[in-house]
């Protein structure tokens, strides 16, 4: 993006659950020693906004696998047990995570300087 | 890096194992009742939020969005809806984008697809208004 906008969201571990202990890549999901803020910066982007979207992704995460119990047997048939069994602990996992506060989801949007 | 070559061979495979079961109903059904919508979604964006995606980036009809990890189109393929803008979806899964290109083409958008990793991207300078991802990074 040479002078355009960025927008995106991310699933990871707050800034303040890391931490300076402990191996980044020993986190099941995302985790950033360094903001996301700071690495936008870092990278020319400006005009920066965060929203925590962690409620909604609560809310929805929670919708999801309520919706998979109802139509486990139907996307047992159409995906198979390997795929669908995977999918849901990955997201099972998440979800006692989330309930925990050790993850959560934020929106950036940032422009780019050109 | 052959390691590295390897599990990013087998990340697509998973991924196309995965977009080749995307036309069942009962996967549609589950998009509905968690994101509002049916575009083969494998994230947390519901309808809502996506427009609020589109807001943010200020794109309309006469601009250009690229949304990377886009799987089958979700929400880019939305976005493209809603606001009129051209959409490149671009994923390392051809499956999700095939399927993606078909959608498209179904409803008339003006998007598409573009096979690619996100670091060797095959775009040049200041092609896209507005860039966007989905809880790629997780």
């Amino acid at each position: 993006v040479a002078s355009g906008r960025l927008v995106f969201s991310v699933v990871s571990v707050p800034e303040g659950v890391v931490s300076s202990g402990v191996p980044l890549d020993a986190y099941e999901f995302v985790a950033t020693g360094t903001p996301y803020v700071e690495l936008l910066t870092e990278a020319g982007f400006g005009n920066i906004a965060v929203v925590d979207m962690t409620d909604a992704y609560l809310a929805t995460a929670g919708d999801w696998l309520r919706v998979v119990d109802d139509l486990e047997a139907d996307l047992r048939r159409a995906l198979g047990d390997s795929i669908l069994d995977e999918k849901v602990a990955s997201r099972r996992a998440g979800f006692v995570q989330l309930e925990a506060g050790e993850l959560g989801r934020t929106l950036y949007s940032a422009t780019a300087s050109g | 890096m052959e390691d590295a070559h390897a599990a990013e061979v087998e990340l697509i495979a998973r991924y196309c194992d995965y977009y080749a079961q995307i036309d069942h109903d009962v996967l549609r059904e589950l998009e509905r009742r968690t994101l509002g919508a049916d575009y083969g979604g494998n994230g947390y964006t519901d309808v809502a939020q996506a427009a609020h995606v589109v807001e943010l980036l200020g794109v309309g009809s006469g601009d250009r969005i690229l949304e990377l990890g886009s799987g089958a189109g979700w929400p880019g393929l939305y976005l493209s809806r809603i606001s009129g803008a051209q959409v490149v979806i671009s994923d390392i899964a051809w499956e999700g984008l095939a399927w993606g290109s078909r959608r498209a083409k179904a409803e008339g958008l003006d998007a598409y697809a573009v096979a690619s990793a996100g670091l060797t991207l095959p775009f040049r300078d200041a092609m896209f208004e507005g860039v966007t991802h989905s809880d790629v990074l997780c």
